[in-house]
């Protein structure tokens, strides 16, 4: 009966381990590593420890209950990485996101600001040269002879996806 | 197969639902709407499945039996609705990111000049948009042309400092 807890809790203990490991290789690794590779290992030792749990559990599973166990086993395979897709959300909303930043400006000053004083700290060439420099940084696109050039995008691919559920909820084609 | 099965099909079920409202009712908060949604359905999967009076298990396939069977579900239903949730966020505003790769992927080859893509890309409403999401979710407010944050704005604004803080990444944006 506790296997059967320890199993159930798996992938939320797992994603405590992986949440962790990022903050820990954050502090102490970011400069070497960067920021996306800290959350993909962090991301993945989680998952190792929960493909542990799991294994131990199904090596001392009756060969009778076995069917179940591997679609439970399925399931937390799921739970966990609908989890970790996320805290990646979560990290990269803190890292890109226009409505947190403006917060943050916002939480910064004493009296507030007008729209021309949030222009001045944060502008559309600061977003733009940001997410060029993100962009080019994690291959995403490359810059030859004064023109941008799209790689073999996860973004583009992602991109495509967007547009195809906007076009379903909202029948709009951008 | 029990839980993996009822609880995708509930999750199906929550997306169906959520698609044919959009259709003909956009709601003024998306994302509200959208958790409300998943609440909903949620609750009366779980009510159905529960109910001794369904006793036919759908596809021959077991409903979850015990408490451990309906946590799971319960996890997998929710960490589905959560990832749907933050995607959606994604859908819902265009993301900078996204349009400069889309602009450039246009071109093909042939790629996309600077230029051409600082004037596609660099618009104030990059921005103003996002202040009039912010002022209707109520997490800033304008006093006499000042936008100031309010209480709700100032938990957000805590959440991610405090966490940057932890991580030790500078200001991002």
């Amino acid at each position: 009966m506790p296997l059967d807890y320890l199993r159930l809790f798996s992938p939320i203990i797992s994603f405590f381990i992986n949440v962790a490991c990022n903050i820990y290789i954050c502090r102490y690794y970011l400069s070497r590593l960067g920021l996306l590779k800290s959350i993909i290992i962090a991301f993945l030792i989680g998952f190792f420890i929960l493909l542990t749990i799991e294994f131990y559990y199904l090596s001392n599973t009756a060969q009778a209950c076995l069917d179940g166990a591997v679609s439970s086993f399925i399931a937390n395979v799921i739970i966990y990485f609908s989890f970790g897709y996320c805290y990646f959300h979560f990290i990269n909303l803190g890292e890109t996101g226009r409505r947190i930043r403006i917060l943050r400006e916002l939480y910064e000053s004493d009296r507030g600001l007008s729209e021309e004083e949030i222009m001045a700290r944060y502008n559309a060439q600061e977003i733009f040269e940001r997410r060029i420099k993100r962009l080019i940084a994690s291959r995403q696109i490359t810059f030859r002879g004064r023109r941008y050039y799209v790689n073999n995008s996860l973004l583009l691919l992602a991109f495509r996806i967007i547009v195809a559920i906007k076009y379903i909820l909202f029948a709009k084609k951008n | 197969m029990n839980v993996l099965f009822y609880g995708i099909i509930i999750f199906l079920t929550a997306l169906f639902i959520h698609f044919i409202f959009w259709k003909f009712y956009l709601p003024k908060n998306q994302t509200m709407a959208l958790l409300v949604i998943f609440c909903i359905v949620l609750t009366l999967g779980v009510a159905i499945s529960c109910n001794k009076a369904y006793c036919v298990n759908f596809l021959n396939i077991l409903k979850p039996y015990g408490i451990i069977e309906y946590i799971q579900l319960l996890f997998l239903f929710s960490s589905l609705s959560l990832a749907y949730t933050v995607t959606y966020s994604a859908i819902e505003v265009d993301s900078p990111s996204l349009l400069i790769i889309s602009h450039i992927a246009q071109n093909g080859k042939a790629g996309l000049a600077m230029s051409e893509l600082e004037q596609l890309i660099m618009r104030d409403a990059l921005i103003t948009n996002r202040i009039n999401d912010l002022l209707a979710g109520k997490f800033i407010a304008l006093d006499n042309k000042i936008y100031i944050i309010t209480p709700k704005g100032r938990v957000i604004a805590n959440i991610f400092i405090l966490y940057r803080k932890i991580l030790r990444i500078p200001k991002g944006g």
